[in-house]
Order: C-alpha cells, then structure tokens, then sequence
C-alpha cells in the first residue's frame, strides 16, 4: 500500500468520525426535546382548543346578535355549531385526560364545524364587512407611522441635525397627522368616504416626508462606516505590530502581512468612495476589508 | 483509489459548507411580530441580535416590502438593500436591530375568507385584530392569546397559513321607508319594554319563593358530572333554581365560552334548560328535575 494511501484513508477516517460525531451532537438536543415532548405537545393542544373555543365563542354570539335582530338563523347552521361544541368539549375532556393528540383531532374537528356554521350564516346575505373598524384601523396604523418618523426626526435634531429638509419633513408630518384626525372624526361621524379621502391625502404627505427622511440619514450611515473604517484600521495596526514582533516563519509571516495590507488597501478605497459621496461603493469596500479580517479569524 | 479520491474531496466539500453555512449566519432572530390589519396589510417588526461585529447580513423578506425602517439599539437609522426576496442591511458594529416594514402579500381574500399564508424561519407571533375567528391553520400553534386588542398566536418556523374571518356588521334589509322619527320612537319604546320587563321578572324573582330544590337528590346517580359542572348546578340551586348565565360568568369568574359548555353539557343531561328574557339567557334547573320527589 503506497503512503499516500494510507493517509488518505487516515484522513477519511478523521472526517467519518468528525461528521458522526457532528451528527451525534445534532442528535442530542433532538433526544432532549423528543423525551420532553409531552409537554410542548399538551401546550399546543392547548392553544388549538383555546383558539378552537374562542372562535365558537364568537360564532355563538354572532347567532346570538343575528337572532336578536330577529333574522332566522337556518337551523343547519345551529347545528354545525352546536356540533363544534359538542366536539370542543370532547377535546377539552380529552386534555385533561392527556390524550394531546386526540384532542387536536376533536379542536380540528370543532374548528372545521364553526367554519361550516359561518358559511351558512354569511350565505344569509345579511352580514357585510365592518367598512368602518377597517378604516379606523387604517387611520390608526398611519398614526403609528407618523409617530415613527417623529421620534427618528427627533433623534436627527438631538444628534444636531437641522435646515430645511427636516423642517420640510416635519412639517409634512404635522400635516399628514392632522389630516388623520381630521379622518379620525369624520369617521365618528359617518362620513366613510370623506374619511378615506383624508387618509390617502394623510398617507401622501407620509410617503413625502418619508422621501425627505431617506435623504436626511445619510450623514447618520456616512458616520457609522467611519467608525466602523476606524476600528478595523486600530485592530489590523495592533495585528501588524504582533505579526512583525513575532518569531513565526518567514514565509508565514510575508503572507499574513500581505493580507493585511490587502485589507488596509480596502479600507483606504472605501475611504475614497466616502469622499466622492458614493455610499454604496464604500459599503462595498468595508465588507470586502471585513471579510479579509475575518478569514484571518480577527473578527 | 479515484473513487477514494473523490469520496474524499466530496466529504471535505460537504464539511466546508457546512461550515460555510453555519457561519454565515452571525445573527438571531429574537423576535418576529405578524400584525395583521383588517385590510390585508401585514407589518412585520423583528428583533434581530447580532454575533460579533458584522459589516453586514441578509435578512429573508417575508412578502414584498414597503415602508421599511431599520434601527440600531440606539434608535439610530441603518442603511439597506433589498435584494431578491431578501434584506441587506449594512450593520458596520450595529449589535441589536429592530426592522420594520408592511407587506400586501401575505394575505388573500376569497369571499369572507382571509388567508394569512407565508415561510418563515423564524417563530413567530401573529398578531390579528380582536374580533377575528380563526377558522382553520395548518400546523399546531405553539400559543395563543386572545386580549382586548387583538389575538395573539404564536407559530412555529416553517410554512404557516392560517384563515379567519373578521367580525361583521348586520345589514338587516330596507324596511319600506319608514319615517326617521317613527324608529327612533321605536327603538326608545322597545328599550323600555325590555328594561321594565327585566326589572319586572327580577322583582318576581325576588318575590317567589324560590322551588325546593336538593342538590344531593339532583345528582344522585350522576357521579359521572365534572366537578365544574356540579358547582355550576350547587350555584343554580342556591340562586333558587335560575341564574343569567351572566351572573354566572361573573360569579365563577369563568370565559364565556367555558360557562356556555358548562351549561350545555347540562342541558344535554336534561338537568337545565335555557330560555331568552330581555335579550339576555336564563338558566333554569328543569322543571320535575327538583330532586325532591313530586307532591312534596
């Protein structure tokens, strides 16, 4: 048997036992969860019936108010419902008997017997979507997203930030949230489509100081690529002074210099690109330094 | 020794991906928020904690973005890319984020039908407007919450899709024109009626001797009663035989839906039966179901 055989078969040996063992230890925590599977499993069986019973819940009282409105709700839709009951209560007995898995089977079951009862309600004709609660909604999460933008707005002024392009982002934020009130009571009035028309002009101005927000953050990026420049450039001059102070072999030393003076020339380049305004480049660049850095196992 | 060769090259390819792949990665996803709005629109939040100091990482994009805001942990704006399907966002030292954005892509309409269908790798936590009813999900939740706001169910990673249906309103159909001031006067009188007439039966109530009813005799032979459900009967028979099923809620401090089936099963037992006064459900031991022998 020729040597280089041999120590390739040395080597086929180390990497079969490197990937069992790999294995193994991905098998571990598997073995962990699978003995404690019991618990998770009674927790999700849980949340299905707590979800399977909340919807019977509301399928309930959605009879209820139709009933009280005095529609007819068709018999066979009561009966899907009283079925899902029925089914639920098996499923909760099933809980707390610890049967998880047939009690999913029976919350599925319930779930599946709601659904049938609510087709058969909305077939009625005389259900329609809450126009309303969507707009509100609506109105709500713009709200949100303005005060968003007011709190970034609010971080560039403490951070020094000013002129006209904050101010014109500010105003449109003002503007866009008392169009939003103004949505807001209309709404409570019940003029729907007043509303809606508020909020589009509401989400307009949004969208524009948004645009001038885009605009405004750049300086932030610039500063943080700086930093970011500067202390790579403080960590690679620390592993210079150790390379060049060390006893290791000539050759390995010449080749550890040299990716460092590859990841230096990325810096310096991204410096460039930083001065001619050209973020992108620069993050190109940065990257290109770090991940020199990195396969050298600095960072 | 060729095939060796390559066996050999293709395990040290597998290896170096594996690695490769493990350490690309250099982030945790701590926390992915779903919140669904009524229309349709999705806003994702994440909260991501970085591994060491990175120029950068890729985030996978749940849906076409809009709206995306990326923070440090200062607050402070961060710079990014979309690229294909995914987020790149160029950290430079950042160790906590907080990515925002809204999505229309996530969500499908079929008659009332909604659908909330995405991949994620995340766990997450999908928040739905308080009147939704789940109707259906394809993988067990691994939570579920339901608050005054809204409900919360937590999802594994993996493909997720899940249905529901929003609360609607009733649209009872024109009744011929009648005059304003005539319904308002209606709704008035009926409010009234319903009112005296609840204030009426509990006065009654009150007045009548409440029927003698024995718990004991009531469940004898019925040993196979939950514990709950026999407490519910022990309360009905103190409150003279009928109680609202509100005043039950409140007395057992119980979810309506748990006091609703509690007051099924005993109905399917022929012990209660439930009846409608002023809008609201009376629940009554049944008549001859007294325990105590007829004539008595």
């Amino acid at each position: 048997m020729e040597a280089s055989e041999i120590h390739l078969k040395t080597l086929s040996l180390l990497l079969a036992s490197v990937l069992c063992l790999s294995f193994l230890a991905g098998m571990l925590p598997a073995a962990q969860a699978s003995s404690s599977e019991e618990t998770p499993l009674a927790k999700k069986a849980s949340a299905l019936f707590n979800m399977a019973s909340k919807t019977g819940d509301r399928v309930h009282r959605l009879i209820e108010k139709l009933e009280q409105k005095g529609v007819t709700v068709p018999q066979k839709a009561k009966d899907a419902y009283e079925e899902g009951e029925g089914f639920l209560e098996q499923a909760e007995t099933l809980l707390e008997e610890g049967n998880y898995q047939e009690s999913v089977r029976y919350s599925f079951k319930a779930l599946a017997s709601f659904r049938e009862a609510l087709s058969r309600i909305f077939k009625l004709g005389v259900l329609r979507e809450n126009t309303a609660a969507t707009l509100k909604e609506a109105i709500e999460r713009c709200e949100k997203t303005v005060e968003r933008l007011r709190e970034l707005l609010g971080r560039l002024e403490e951070a020094g930030y000013s002129g006209e392009q904050l101010e014109a982002a500010k105003s449109r934020l003002n503007e866009a949230s008392m169009k939003l009130k103004e949505a807001m009571e209309l709404l409570e009035k019940g003029e729907i489509s007043e509303a809606a028309k508020r909020l589009g002009e509401a989400r307009k101005l949004i969208a524009g100081s948004e645009g001038e927000l885009i605009k405004l953050v750049k300086p932030f990026h610039v500063k943080r690529i700086e930093k970011y420049l500067e202390r790579l450039e403080q960590r690679m001059e620390a592993l210079k002074h150790k390379v060049e102070a060390s006893k290791m072999p000539k050759h390995a030393k010449e080749k550890a210099l040299k990716a460092l003076s590859r990841a230096i020339y990325h810096i310096e380049k991204a410096r460039e690109h930083l001065k001619g305004e050209a973020l992108s480049q620069a993050y190109g660049e940065a990257e290109a330094a770090s991940l020199q850095l990195s396969q050298m196992g600095i960072l | 020794m060729l095939r060796a060769n390559i066996s050999l090259k293709a395990l040290c390819l597998i290896l170096f991906l594996l690695q490769a792949v493990s350490a690309q990665l250099g982030y945790q996803v701590e926390e992915a928020t779903l919140t669904v709005y009524r229309d349709g629109v999705v806003a994702v939040a994440l909260e991501v904690a970085m591994e060491g100091e990175l120029a950068s990482i890729r985030l996978p994009l749940l849906g076409t973005p809009e709206a995306i805001l990326v923070l440090d942990e200062e607050g402070s704006p961060i710079d990014f890319t979309v690229e294909d399907g995914w987020l790149k966002i160029y950290l430079f030292g950042a160790s906590n984020l907080k990515v925002y954005y809204q999505t229309q892509d996530l969500t499908s309409k079929r008659g009332t039908l909604w659908t909330l269908s995405f991949v994620s790798p995340w766990k997450t936590r999908i928040l739905l407007p308080s009147d939704a009813y789940v109707t259906d999900v394809n993988v067990l939740p691994e939570g579920f919450t339901a608050s005054e706001q809204n409900l919360l169910v937590e999802m594994p990673p993996g493909e997720v899709e899940l249905s529901y249906v929003l609360e609607p309103t009733v649209v009872m159909p024109p009744s011929g024109g009648f005059p304003k001031l005539y319904l308002y006067v209606g709704a008035i009188l009926s409010a009234a009626i319903t009112l005296s007439a609840i204030l009426w039966f509990r006065r009654r109530r009150k007045r009548t001797a409440p029927p003698a009813v024995n718990l004991e005799e009531l469940l004898r032979g019925r040993e196979h009663l939950r514990p709950d459900d026999r407490e519910l009967l022990g309360f009905l028979v103190e409150s003279g035989g009928q109680a609202f099923e509100a005043e039950i809620r409140s007395h057992f401090r119980l979810p309506k839906t748990t006091v609703w089936r509690m007051i099924k099963r005993l109905e399917r037992e022929g012990l209660v039966e439930v009846s409608k006064v002023g809008g609201q459900n009376l629940v009554k031991i049944r008549a001859g179901e007294t325990g105590v022998p007829e004539g008595s």
